[in-house]
């Protein structure tokens, strides 16, 4: 008792003076380990396996929907590749075209194209707008839709906005959601597959891009 | 050292000493157990980068189900803005478990709030904290929460269902020229998801020690393919916060309901409607003593948007607006009329012009209730008319924009003013970008500050001499200068900041004037006589780790250094260079973490530095709140929240009278059950 008042008289003016030194202490080395235990979780997860990035992942899913959306016969007939091509800023780099290397679908090659205007993009079969272009959006669907394009973009609600394919990111993993709507208006068939493993389906009519 | 953990640990209570010693044992036992040898990262990178897509193989459905590393991109909506902007998103709304709008602004760099009581809260950017909040422009959806009364914000009437908030958008700096008026220091522009975002049926019910009950219901609906709606219905009850006068005045509930109805008339066209309507009680307190107003309100609002071929667009949007507030000192009920209009087209083949205005009035009516306090004259209209152009000129390939923009605007009470401004953004390369902007901006006088007169009492009986605190009819606007810059940087794919500077000067600021005899009246007036200059720098970085662990956080330093140009009075919480000055924090450390445990866990901790306010009685402090969510099944939600966990209470803004203690804001818990259904 003489003690704790004799050092609370000293230092009467200071606000750490309302707790004691022990019990300071003792703040102290609970706020480290609580520090270091979070800190520890860091080493746990890079011993595991690194994970694929998104841009792998959504390669894969644009050499998939090559397989499983369904274009008009007579533009398949004109043409024997099929054309993916990349509007805008490319995030995907050498993935994609290691992706689809090699690869034919219906017996068509796989070919990657970049883009920065849509002057360029009636051959396009599946075409990836980048969310660069997002301020054009209205004006690229336009366009696309009436050469027939698969349009697929990672920009957010691209679906609702009329774009075919938007990619969303869910609790860490890639998904897809669908706009019927927008696909019939381009004159493409998705797959009953396609359809099932969506996320989401949207049968609005596409809105030209707009948010 | 010793100040350094004076510093970091002012008043600083946690755990007894049993449960210190049971949290060091469990951490330490994680620590050792979690140590393995660390693999490798490197030569894991190279296998991926290497020729083969490893995902290439797997189906539509394995694909849908691979955890991927989450890049933290440029976020879209900021690279190619030349101002200070941040976006709260849905899900840091959702995991900081903030129950109110007030609350959730905490989260952005360089906004500085502080809960006065259960009930009122100062909120300001870059220095102007206040219980005013009389520099900052509040939209919500497009309809402006400010009040001429006293120009600024009346936070308890400002309420929207959280889970409806699409993103707050925050600009800090002298809001760019296609804002409205009376953003000096800020813009917080609130959006709401569309209707066909909020579809089917949503509850939650929220019960804890101070948001006592908070219920919501929404159900959200379609007919055919274009037309969405929603409607919803909110009641909450909150407890007291701690008073050390035991005077726990300030319980308060409310309660409010509404819809919102997009309608996409055609591709090119879509029409908007929507309204609120709201009624509940407002207790506060001068001094001693406690009163409640009853306060209600609503209001509708609607906006066409239409889209040209060419990508140029332009809206039309008009609202009207009511709010009644009336208590036993004073009343007030207010009309607000408002009519925007906006277009925003390509000239040329580098040039985005948007042009536009708007007009608003506001009549309103003063209801005196005591001798004291009165507003002359009671009835009044207050209108704002005001006109805008800005042209944003690409060179270079779109590196380089040069924005160049002007508004005039001409209020009831001071007249014309001029806000231009210029603008340059650089991109560097990919990855970063420089911005650089000069803006002056004018905070238009309010009711109170032209017309209050408050009959403070007779301060000498013979001779007679009565103490009068009156309004200016020839208030004039405060005035701000902004040189702003910023630099954004992507450092790594999971590494993204963003650096902000400013040098505000600042003129004709409200200030008290030095007491005059007048007949019998000892006569205080409002005057324009503060000037000065605020500087700072805030430095926001947003750190992705893991897949499963997010980051995200600010530092902030404001110094502002005014001073008086004429002798004046310090009778306020605003209003003096002292109180100016020192109703801010001079730094604040903001910093939100995020862990995905599983697939249906979450747990979240939201931590807060705050140095002192000298001019408010408030010491700094540092608080934390945690969060655990779980998600039993897609519709289900249970979330745990504990706020304010480091302390019993603590201070964080003064009650506006100096003779009194502030308003202890208490350590708080709840648990929110949530069902929703999408149709």
């Amino acid at each position: 008792m003489n003690t704790a008042g004799r050092w609370l008289h000293s230092e009467r003016n200071s606000p750490v003076a309302l707790i004691s030194r022990p019990r300071r202490r003792r703040n102290a080395i609970v706020c480290f380990s609580l520090l270091l235990s979070l800190l520890s979780l860091i080493p746990v997860c890079s011993a595991q396996q690194t994970h694929p990035t998104v841009f792998q992942v959504e390669s894969a899913y644009l050499y998939n929907f090559g397989k499983f959306v369904k274009w008009p016969p007579d533009r398949v007939a004109s043409s024997d590749s099929l054309q993916i091509c990349v509007l805008g800023q490319d995030p995907f780099g050498a993935t994609l075209d290691s992706t689809v290397a090699g690869e034919k679908i219906d017996g068509r090659d796989v070919t990657v194209r970049r883009l920065s205007t849509m002057e360029a993009a009636s051959p396009c079969d599946i075409l990836f707008i980048s969310a660069s272009d997002v301020a054009h959006l209205g004006n690229i669907l336009a366009i696309a839709q009436r050469s027939g394009a698969l349009t697929v973009s990672d920009i957010p609600h691209f679906a609702e906005r009329g774009g075919t394919i938007g990619f969303v990111l869910q609790q860490g993993r890639i998904r897809f959601e669908v706009n019927r709507a927008a696909a019939a208006q381009a004159h493409l068939t998705l797959s009953s597959e396609l359809l099932k493993v969506a996320s989401r389906v949207i049968n609005k009519t596409p809105r030209n891009g707009e948010p | 050292m010793k100040n350094l953990w004076r510093w970091l640990f002012p008043t600083f209570q946690l755990f007894s000493t049993f449960q210190s010693s049971v949290i060091v044992v469990v951490a330490a036992t994680v620590w050792f157990a979690a140590w393995p040898a660390m693999a490798s990262t490197e030569q894991l990178k190279t296998s991926l980068e290497s020729n083969n897509n490893p995902v290439r193989d797997l189906t539509l459905e394995q694909l849908g189900n691979v955890q991927v590393t989450t890049v933290t991109k440029e976020p879209e909506e900021v690279w190619d803005t030349s101002a200070a902007i941040y976006v709260i998103t849905q899900e840091d709304i959702q995991r900081s478990g903030a129950t109110s709008i007030a609350d959730v602004l905490r989260l952005a760099p360089g906004v500085e709030v502080g809960r006065i009581d259960s009930d009122t809260w100062a909120v300001g950017i870059r220095g102007s904290e206040s219980n005013f909040s009389k520099a900052v422009l509040v939209l919500i959806d497009g309809r402006s929460v400010y009040t001429p009364l006293f120009a600024g914000v009346y936070w308890d009437v400002q309420d929207v269902l959280l889970e409806d908030i699409d993103r707050v958008e925050v600009i800090r700096g002298p809001g760019a020229t296609v804002w409205g008026p009376n953003a000096a220091d800020g813009v917080i522009n609130i959006i709401t998801k569309k209707a066909s975002e909020t579809q089917g049926v949503m509850v939650s019910v929220l019960g804890g020690n101070v948001d006592h009950m908070i219920t919501e219901a929404q159900y959200g609906g379609s007919r055919g393919q274009n037309f969405n709606y929603r409607v919803y219905g909110k009641g909450f009850l909150r407890a007291p916060e701690f008073h050390t006068d035991h005077n726990n005045f300030d319980d308060w509930n409310q309660a409010r309901g509404g819809f919102r109805a997009d309608w996409d008339i055609n591709s090119r066209n879509e029409f908007t409607l929507d309204g609120d309507m709201y009624g509940g009680d407002f207790p506060h307190e001068t001094g001693p003593n406690a009163f409640v107003d009853s306060v209600s309100g609503g209001d509708m609002l609607g906006r066409w948007t239409r889209t040209m071929e060419d990508g140029s667009n332009m809206y039309l949007q008009a609202y009207f607006d009511r709010t009644i507030r009336i208590g036993p000192l004073s009343g007030e009920t207010r009309n607000t009329i408002d009519i925007d209009f906006l277009h925003h087209l390509k000239f040329g083949d580098r040039q985005d012009v948007s042009y536009g205005g708007g007009l608003r009035w506001s009549p309103n009516r003063y209801i005196p209730k005591t001798p004291v306090l009165s507003v002359v004259p009671e009835t009044n209209v207050d209108h704002i008319y005001s006109g805008f152009l800005q042209d944003e000129i690409h060179f270079a390939d779109d590196r380089f924009t040069l924005t160049l923009g002007a508004k005039l605007q001409h209020n009831n009470f001071s007249g014309f003013d001029a806000q231009p401004t210029a603008r340059g953004l650089w991109k560097l390369n990919q990855h970063q970008s420089l911005w650089a902007a000069v803006t002056r901006a004018v905070t238009t006088p309010s009711r109170i500050e032209e017309g209050i007169q408050i009959n403070a009492g007779e301060i000498s009986a013979a001779p007679p001499i009565f103490l009068v605190v009156s309004g200016n009819p020839h208030f004039q606007s405060e005035t701000s200068l902004g040189y702003e810059g910023g630099y954004r940087q992507l450092l790594t794919s999971k590494l993204y900041v963003d650096l902000d500077v400013f040098h505000n000067d600042y003129d004709n600021l409200q200030s008290f004037g030095a007491p005059t005899l007048i007949g019998n009246d000892l006569t205080i007036f409002y005057e324009n006589a503060i000037a000065g200059a605020t500087n700072g720098v805030e430095i926001a970085p947003t750190w992705a780790p893991q897949p499963w662990w997010k980051l995200s956080g600010s530092y902030s330093y404001v110094g502002i250094d005014l001073h008086a140009n004429a002798p004046g009075s310090d009778i306020s919480s605003t209003g003096s260079v002292n109180t100016y000055e020192g109703s801010s924090p001079a730094h604040q450390v903001k910093i939100q973490s995020r862990f995905d445990i599983s697939k249906r866990f979450q747990f979240d901790q939201t931590y807060w530095y705050e140095s002192a306010l000298p001019a408010q009685k408030v010491r700094a402090y540092q608080t934390m709140d945690l969060r655990l969510g779980w998600n039993p099944t897609k519709e289900w939600n249970l979330s745990l929240v504990s706020q304010n966990l480091f302390q019993p209470s603590h201070f964080e803004w003064g009650t506006g009278d100096p003779s009194e203690l502030p308003i202890g804001i208490r350590r708080a818990a709840y648990v929110k059950l949530s069902y929703r259904a999408e149709r």
